[in-house]
């Protein structure tokens, strides 16, 4: 792309901690007066350009589009936009505060929860409260915050510009809704540069939300295999052909996209990242880099949850005793999947305990009782982890943890009571895995 | 003289190759008032290569929550999205519930049970109490009614 400057070059220096983008300056989630007409999130606009916010919405506990900014809505620099309840006029706390841009029915949980503003299925910024296990997915960034007292508010540090970390807990403290702890809404001439030639804009990311009753975006792994989640990017240049190339990045992995739809000054891009099924749930972040001949880059993320997920299998297909009456028969088990010897793989992400029940072995109208066999994780039967067989699930501290070939061993042993009329006996033995 | 023998047999597993159960998420949360509902997803997977028969049940307050599909097959190898639906009716506060999920793989008589479970967190928050279009809350109603004595104070 030939770079013809035609105003002047504008250069911002600005330090990484300063929010650029707009931000959730505050959030007042347990106003004094009324839950339902006294909550507000505001938000702002730090950069120098005007930005249309219009679509955007607000994802929480609730609703992953809980509020809705209207479309033709457009942000100026250096100011604010306050989205507040219905009844926000009449239920604020106090007369003395800013009328809302927008009222629309929206619900802060006050206790572990969290706020998201959205583009579209893009997180621009949110702001998380208590305990972060317990808020869902994309409603906060880095640790939650530790919340307020109520009638308080949870507002963004300011030190000559708003303090963006990508941690809540470093960049919100509790204050008095609506205090002056940042700039006052802007009144100065905004004075805009005419530039030819920028770098390509990444318009949209999409990757699948596979749980619409999560906000955010969700990724349910597969049991034993890994995941292949495939990322989609809308990107726009003074013309379509002066994009270069677009990538992706995925835990310091690069993956080429490819371009897959021109249409005039945007092009579309696609590509496939890799997730292994063992990856620890949690947030994961994707950046998109595009790129023009004439190396301008930019570059902007997507998060999205990679759910958990609990899952076993067993190896052996068959497992049989051969005993007579008043005999002990013991199975050992293995840590070699695909052996004659029982192995438990874990084949999902979390560490697993387990928990072992069974019936009574049964032939014609004879018993053998579900007591006269025992189970081991462990060497042998003073393990630990071995137990009696009983109708009622008993709980194991195996801890068994994900990875590619995460094994253990299972072992039984049975007691035959010399009173046994011979046969073929059958039973059921339930083996149900749970989160460590 | 010749020692008679006797024979005791348990199959454990008679399916041919592997067998076993995925389930996801391993918790969900929910997040609702007092007498209002919510929803959430489980994603549960068949590892057995032929088809089985699946149960989800929950482990201590069952008549809270509405489970659908409860039961029936899965393909081999196949998944079965499961919606968990809270319903209205457990007061304010926070509640912990067990969701089972069984796969039993049934060959000769011989039940092979896998089994996973999901953990749920529950948060019921005062009701919302609507009027005239309007919503208002509890301190709202409260209010109401000390205003409501105090001119009935005055009065007397």
């Amino acid at each position: 792309m030939r770079i013809a400057v035609l105003g002047m070059m504008l250069v911002l220096l600005t330090n990484t901690a300063m929010a650029a983008n707009v931000i959730i300056t505050e959030v007042l989630y347990d106003p004094v007066n009324s839950e339902t007409g006294g909550e507000a999130v505001r938000i702002y606009n730090p950069s120098a350009v005007p930005v249309d916010i219009g679509n955007w919405s607000l994802a929480t506990e609730t609703s992953a589009e809980d509020a809705t900014i209207p479309a033709g809505t457009v942000l100026s620099p250096s100011s604010y936009y306050l989205i507040a309840d219905t009844g926000w006029s009449t239920l604020k706390d106090s007369p003395e505060w800013p009328a809302a841009d927008l009222e629309e029915a929206i619900t802060l949980s006050n206790i572990d929860a969290g706020v998201a503003l959205k583009n579209g299925t893009i997180i621009i910024d949110a702001v998380g409260w208590g305990s972060g296990v317990n808020i869902g997915a994309g409603l906060f960034e880095g640790n939650p915050s530790n919340g307020t007292a109520q009638g308080q508010s949870l507002k963004r540090r300011f030190e000559a510009g708003y303090i963006d970390t990508d941690d809540n807990a470093a960049d919100f403290f509790s204050s008095d809704p609506f205090s002056a702890a940042g700039p006052a809404a802007s009144t100065s001439i905004a004075v805009y540069a005419v530039i030819e030639g920028s770098a390509p804009a990444i318009e949209q990311i999409i990757v699948a939300d596979e749980d619409s009753t999560e906000p955010g975006i969700q990724v349910y792994p597969m049991p034993k295999t890994n995941r292949q989640v495939m990322i989609t990017a809308v990107v726009s240049d003074t013309s379509a052909e002066d994009i270069a190339s677009v990538s992706a990045e995925f835990r310091s992995a690069a993956i080429q996209m490819n371009r897959t739809a021109v249409n005039g000054t945007k092009a579309t891009y696609s590509g496939t990242i890799e997730v292994p099924f063992y990856l620890a749930p949690a947030n994961y972040s994707i950046r998109v880099k595009a790129t023009d001949f004439a190396a301008l880059e930019t570059a902007e993320n997507i998060t999205f949850q990679y759910l958990s997920l609990t899952g076993i299998e067993f190896d052996s297909p068959t497992l049989s005793f051969n005993a007579l009456p008043g005999s002990t028969v013991q199975l050992a088990g293995d840590e070699n999947f695909g052996s004659q010897n029982l192995t438990i793989r874990n084949i999902g992400n979390t560490a697993l305990d387990f928990s072992v029940s069974g019936t009574d072995l049964a032939y014609g109208s004879s018993r053998i009782s579900a007591g006269s066999m025992a189970y081991t994780f462990g060497t042998d039967y003073s393990d630990p982890t071995a137990g009696v067989l009983s109708y009622a699930p008993q709980h194991e501290d195996v801890n068994l943890g994900p990875g590619e070939n995460a094994l253990k061993g299972i072992g039984f042993k049975l007691t035959v009571p010399t009173t046994t009329v011979p046969g073929n006996y059958t039973g059921s033995i339930s083996i149900t895995a749970e989160a460590s | 003289m010749k020692p008679v023998i006797y024979l005791l047999a348990f199959a454990l597993f008679l399916s041919a190759g592997t067998a076993g159960i995925g389930l996801a998420p391993e918790r969900i949360h929910f997040s609702v008032r007092e007498n209002s509902h919510a929803e959430r997803n489980i994603l549960l997977y068949n590892l057995n290569a032929e088809e089985s028969e699946f149960s989800v049940s929950a482990l201590n307050n069952r008549e809270f929550f509405e489970i659908a599909p409860q039961k029936g097959a899965i393909a081999g190898n196949g998944r079965q999205m499961i919606k968990i639906r809270l319903k209205p009716g457990l007061e304010r506060g926070k509640y912990e519930e067990e969701f089972l999920a069984q796969i039993r793989n049934s060959q000769s008589g011989v039940s092979v049970i896998a089994g996973a479970k999901t953990k749920a967190y529950i948060t019921v928050e005062p009701e919302v109490i609507y009027d005239a279009g309007r919503k208002r809350g509890p301190l709202i109603t409260a209010g109401i009614v000390a205003i409501g004595l105090l001119i009935f104070k005055a009065f007397r």
